[in-house]
């Protein structure tokens, strides 16, 4: 891995669609590495269809979908949000909230949604039941599926796209996806966390929402918890840590779950630095910054001292975080016993 | 009455593009980008084409040979993307053109569809279309949880409910509604939505432009009840014609305008320097022989479910021939082979359009001219020949052969109107 500041990640507020399109694009202008869009409802835009917008507008940024996993069986989720990685050339993510309840619908064919029973212990199995089978799906296409063999008239090699016959407790799906391996393997999987909290899902990064003082022991939890037996095989997530900086503002007296960094733009980068250097933290996510002034000061005033998004090239989202390449599950091991693991399909120049 | 003019959209599958032919450009994955699409999607609003329709499915089709492998050497139907995210994109890169998106009331749920058509609506301004399909694969069924698809029929009784279902949660359904975030609920006989947090209101109104394609009784019933823009390929200008007689009877018996609907014809031009370039082309294109005859073979397969890898192409199907699929399909095979063969009833047509558009852009818009005026309107849906066909030297001898002829004549428009889609699809 190429030496590279914290990583930056930008909670954006929900807002009318044109208004996010604006303002993802100015974060990938400042090098910012993820745009991250909670879903909050029908009230407000669709992330992942906005972002899909944004794709062609933006060539760095990370584009993290928040979505529900409750919003749609995940056939579609898997496909949406996997032809959101090819067309933003590798940069997709989902931010997966399963405390977020869009909207409901019961039909008499009870295919919508996992149970009446909304107990936690019922939730945890119904999205461990959809994250499976939305992983099988992703996995369904091997990387080097695509042949385009002119000779032999081949566009797609069979034997390398595999039926998913997913049949879980909750949900069920056959496959496989109809479109190809992405160019990051599959799209970045992100979730969020209170103190004492656990992640939702095995997923590649950790949003936590902790105090300073907390932090230290708090990443190293969430660490100790991923590299824990029942979750065996997956990488060890990038734990962010959420922030409110405030350039040359008085922080309020409101309680946030989350640390204001409040002060000069140097005591900001300052306070920054130090709670990345006490906590082990990989980067911060920077949340609650009103729009305007105040975005343009971290922005501009903060995000270059910290290094944030220096040296960011090569454009796949995982390999620029430094993540492990996804596995292709599919593919059979080889003879020498070494994990062969997924190569991206494609990486286009702009 | 005849509209003052033709309208002009373009099906388009987000699939590879051509790769095996010629002109296939340097990247055969490149299409995966969408850029390609986006590029096309400019050069439809330079050429004021009225829309872009996006059509969707999701399987891997195994009907031929019972597996993938033929699938994937004629490409007819994957590997494809997700439209939504196409046209979530082409909504930034073009300011007029309308963007339709085909999604279908058997496979999505109603509030996610709603929700996606209605941000793809506030992120274009207003241009959005919903090209309503029920789908009919049992594949695509299995993707999301059901063991198949309800019978034709019951499909569109099922539309029926989903399509008020989706217009209640855009805020134009009635008394269920409440201004502002307050919570909604939509009760049908098959199922019921709620939104706790309220609607997101449309810059088109109560809904958006409705497209379909009716091509049975009960789906030109519902397309009539329903759509701004009724897409249909009967063959022949006859054939044209009762059809869209059809589609007006159906509105004055339902006390609506005529005239509020629009009815387009698939075509896919073949367009040469000459006469004889064209006929030459388009026999290179069509000869049931090779990757066009494999090609049909499968689509034939896809449609029907009956596996033609079983059959002799060079005899009769066997009387006794049996299938799982469509039987009433594979009686019709055998009466269309009976005394020939397969191959010879597959060299006849089997394209899916309504005129046979072989000639130069002047010969080609005579047919189109005198078609339409035979007829009584009101359009055409161009098509290139679906996945794994479509090049830009085809766009550009369309876009910039074609549709320049029929502008020069006054049948095509040269800049689009003020107004969202659906205002501006009323006022052809």
């Amino acid at each position: 891995m190429t030496p590279r500041g914290p990583v930056v990640g930008w909670a954006v507020a929900a807002e009318t669609s044109a208004l996010l399109v604006s303002e993802v694009r100015a974060l990938d202008a400042a090098r910012v590495d993820l745009a991250i869009v909670p879903v909050t409802g029908l009230g407000a835009a669709d992330p992942a269809v906005v972002l899909a917008a944004v794709a062609p507008l933006t060539s760095h940024i990370g584009l993290v979908a928040g979505q529900s996993p409750w919003q749609q069986p995940p056939f579609l989720a898997a496909r949406g949000l996997a032809t959101l990685d090819a067309v933003s050339r590798g940069r997709a993510g989902w931010f997966v909230q399963p405390e977020v309840t869009v909207s409901t619908v019961t039909d008499d064919s009870g295919r919508w949604f996992p149970s009446p029973d909304d107990s936690p212990e019922v939730r945890a199995a119904a999205l461990a039941d959809l994250y499976a089978a939305t992983l099988a799906l992703w996995d369904s296409w091997e990387p080097d599926a695509i042949v385009a063999d002119v000779p032999a008239g081949q566009y797609v090699d069979d034997e390398k796209v595999h039926v998913v016959d997913h049949v879980g407790p909750y949900y069920s799906t056959r496959g496989p996806l109809n479109l190809p391996r992405t160019p990051q393997g599959r799209p970045l999987v992100v979730s969020a966390v209170p103190t004492g909290g656990t992640p939702p899902v095995a997923g590649d990064v950790v949003v936590l929402s902790t105090s300073v003082a907390e932090a230290p022991a708090e990443v190293a939890r969430i660490r100790a918890a991923a590299a824990s037996p029942d979750t065996s095989g997956a990488a060890a997530p990038l734990v962010l840590l959420a922030v409110r900086p405030l350039v040359d503002a008085a922080a309020d007296d409101r309680t946030r779950p989350y640390p204001t960094l409040a002060g000069s733009a140097a005591q900001v980068v300052a306070d920054v630095l130090a709670l990345l250097e006490t906590s082990g933290a990989d980067g911060i996510v920077v949340v609650d910054v009103p729009k305007g002034a105040p975005t343009g000061a971290v922005l501009h005033g903060v995000l270059p001292e910290l290094g944030a998004g220096h040296g960011a090239d090569p454009r796949i989202l995982r390999t620029r975080l430094g993540l492990a390449p996804v596995p292709s599950v599919n593919t059979p091991v080889p003879a020498d016993g070494t994990t062969p693991v997924g190569t991206p399909v494609l990486e286009v120049a702009p | 009455m005849t509209a003052s003019r033709m309208m002009l959209g373009w099906f388009v599958n987000f699939m590879p593009t051509a790769w095996n032919r010629p002109w296939a450009g340097s990247d055969p994955r490149a299409w995966t980008t969408g850029e390609f699409y986006l590029d096309m999607a400019r050069a439809l609003e330079r050429a004021s084409l009225d829309f872009i329709m996006l059509e969707d499915s999701s399987v891997v089709p195994e009907s031929y040979g019972k597996s993938m492998k033929a699938e994937f050497q004629a490409t007819t139907k994957s590997p494809k993307q997700d439209p939504i995210a196409l046209a979530a994109a082409i909504s930034q890169v073009t300011q007029h053109l309308g963007i339709v998106s085909t999604m279908s009331t058997s496979l999505y749920p109603p509030d996610r569809l709603a929700h996606v058509l209605a941000t793809l609506d506030e992120l274009s301004d207003g241009r959005v279309g919903w090209n309503i399909v029920t789908s009919f694969e049992d594949l695509a069924a299995q993707n999301v949880g059901l063991p198949a698809l309800w019978q034709h029929d019951e499909r569109y009784v099922r539309a029926e409910e989903f399509v008020t279902q989706a217009e209640q949660l855009w805020g134009g359904g009635g008394s269920l509604v409440s201004a502002g975030g307050s919570p909604i609920v939509a009760s049908g006989a098959f199922g019921t939505v709620s939104a706790p947090q309220g609607t997101l209101g449309l810059v088109q109104g109560d809904r958006p432009l409705y497209c379909q394609a009716g091509g049975s009784p009960t789906g030109m019933d519902f397309a009539a009840a329903h759509a701004d823009v009724i897409v249909a390929a009967p063959t022949g200008v006859p054939a044209m014609k009762a059809y869209r007689d059809g589609i007006r009877e159906r509105l004055e018996r339902a006390g609506k305008d005529p005239d509020s609907v629009r009815v387009l014809y698939m075509i896919t031009p073949v367009v040469g320097e000459t006469e004889g370039d064209a006929r030459a082309k388009a026999e290179r294109l069509y000869a049931p022989t090779g990757d066009a005859l494999l090609r049909r073979l499968v689509m034939m397969s896809n449609q029907t479910e009956i596996d033609f890898a079983e059959f002799d192409l060079d005899a009769p199907i066997p009387a006794d021939a049996t299938t799982n699929g469509i039987t009433s399909a594979l009686e019709a095979m055998k009466k269309r082979t009976a005394g020939s063969s397969l191959r010879a009833a597959l060299s006849e047509g089997g394209q899916s359009e309504s005129l046979s558009l072989i000639g130069t852009p002047s010969s080609i818009a005579d047919t189109m001219e005198s078609a339409l005026e035979e007829v009584g309107g009101d359009g055409f849906l161009l098509f290139g020949g679906g996945g794994g066909l479509l090049s830009r030297r085809y766009l550009d001898e369309v876009l910039d052969g074609l549709v320049p002829e029929l502008q020069r004549r006054g049948l095509a428009q040269t800049s689009y109107a003020p107004g969202t889609f659906r205002e501006r699809v009323v006022a052809v």
